[in-house]
């Protein structure tokens, strides 16, 4: 648990990373040929992601410099947070590689009306659902961590929408670009 | 619409509107449009019941190239998915629209990936060379009233019509909000999506139009209620289809589409 606890939060950091980039980067860009684009994308979404995780680790790193003992306390928040964070994300999975599987037209509409479109809007009520568990926790460190790790989570998306800005015309002016 | 949703009045200057940041907000908005449309496969599903449509056309009228026109197109996402993919056969492809942003937006696509096909800021009824086959996507639940037959009116004289527009049903209202919510930034994007899902017809409300405006063609839906999945089919076509043309187009129609057609 010492590792695989890190290791799985680390793991669904830099998967929501890519989501995300994918999600803020969709809807700006009308060409029918676009899998670079999207690629592009959600690679951007990956290093935002992994820039989470360094920041995180930076703290988490300072509070157990201060108290090496406070380990096991990082590891039941996160083993809380999984609890609510993992079956999202493993329906959110599922529901992705039925979607990329199945080339059938119903089948891919099923995926997006069932899972993915509701579960895009229940993600921050996710989020602050697993920062309320894994902020259960007796050390106050370890909550400040945990806090900072949704906040760091939830200010990904928006953050890479201004990176990509939408596909408009010259003839725009340029204030009308402003998302 | 509501002046206090109206996204564009963000750009208006002593009460009137600024036309550039007008069409700077509908371009965002069909883009967005676009996106959900790209997640729901409505290329596909166009071309699914288009194929068969034009081999009957081809078979019946010996027009080897029939033109397939695109009413109120927008960004053109569906022709272009079309010209992209070609899974029509010789064909040629139009979309129309009176919004002279959006078609200029459109042709600059289009010529980007070199696609062959064009856009006009037409009257998509009222064109020189009339078309074949009338297309339209989340288009005919603005025309209110009597302007709904006499739009299929104007279409009496091609040799289809096929018209997709938000399927009703009990989760209608409902997806469209969470979907507009979940998919959509612009206020007026997703004010727009929730109103028109409002405002859709009923399948019996699209076949009566069909009926008044077009006698001469015979109606046909994909997927009609109460047996459609409104998980899965989020817009479904009406049909208007000479009836010399029903059978070939029934019969070039695969095993999966034929039994979701029906002669209500």
């Amino acid at each position: 648990m010492r590792v695989l606890v890190p290791v799985l939060l680390a793991t669904l950091a830099l998967l929501d990373g890519s989501f995300c980039g994918f999600r803020a980067a969709a809807g700006r860009d009308a060409r029918i040929a676009k899998r670079g684009y999207a690629s592009a994308a959600a690679r951007d979404g990956a290093v935002a992601g992994t820039a989470v995780l360094l920041a995180l680790t930076a703290c988490s790193t300072a509070a157990l410099a201060l108290e090496p003992g406070r380990y096991d306390a990082f590891v039941l928040a996160g083993q809380r947070m999984l609890l609510v964070m993992l079956p999202y994300a493993v329906l959110v999975l599922l529901a992705l590689v039925g979607y990329v599987a199945a080339p059938r037209t119903i089948a891919q509409t099923l995926m997006s009306t069932l899972i993915l479109g509701p579960f895009t809007l229940a993600r921050p009520l996710v989020v602050v659902a697993a920062v309320l568990a894994g902020g259960t926790v007796a050390d106050t460190a370890v909550r400040a961590v945990v806090v900072v790790s949704g906040l760091l989570v939830l200010a990904v998306e928006p953050l890479l929408r201004r990176r990509r800005p939408p596909v408009v015309p010259h003839t725009a002016p340029p204030w009308a670009s402003a998302a | 619409m509501a002046h206090s949703s109206c996204a564009a009045c963000r750009w208006g200057r002593g009460g009137i509107l600024d036309p550039d940041g007008v069409d700077a907000v509908l371009l965002r908005c069909h883009l967005e449009l676009q996106r959900l449309s790209e997640e729901m496969q409505q290329g596909r599903r166009v071309a699914d019941v288009l194929a068969p449509l034009l081999a009957a056309v081809r078979a019946t009228t010996g027009t080897p190239r029939p033109r397939v026109v695109d009413v109120g197109c927008g960004l053109g996402h569906v022709v272009r998915w079309l010209a992209w993919h070609r899974p029509l056969g010789p064909v040629e492809l139009v979309g129309c629209d009176l919004d002279a942003a959006l078609v200029t937006e459109a042709t600059r696509l289009a010529a980007l990936e070199d696609l062959d096909c064009t856009f006009l800021v037409a009257d998509a009824l009222a064109l020189e060379e009339p078309a074949d086959v009338v297309i339209s996507t989340g288009f005919v639940h603005h025309l209110r009233g009597d302007a709904l037959p006499a739009f299929f009116s104007r279409q009496r004289g091609g040799a289809a019509l096929a018209h997709w527009d938000i399927a009703t049903g009990p989760l209608t209202t409902l997806g469209a909000r969470l979907f507009h919510r979940a998919r959509m930034r612009e206020p007026l994007a997703r004010h727009d999506g929730v109103v028109s899902a409002r405002r859709a017809y009923d399948d019996a409300a699209l076949v009566g139009a069909v009926r008044v405006g077009a006698p001469g063609l015979v109606p046909l839906l994909v997927d009609a209620a109460p047996g459609r999945n409104p998980l899965t089919t989020v817009l479904r076509p009406v049909l208007g289809v000479q009836p010399a043309l029903v059978e070939p187009f029934l019969d070039s129609a695969g095993p999966r589409l034929r039994p979701r057609v029906s002669r209500p």
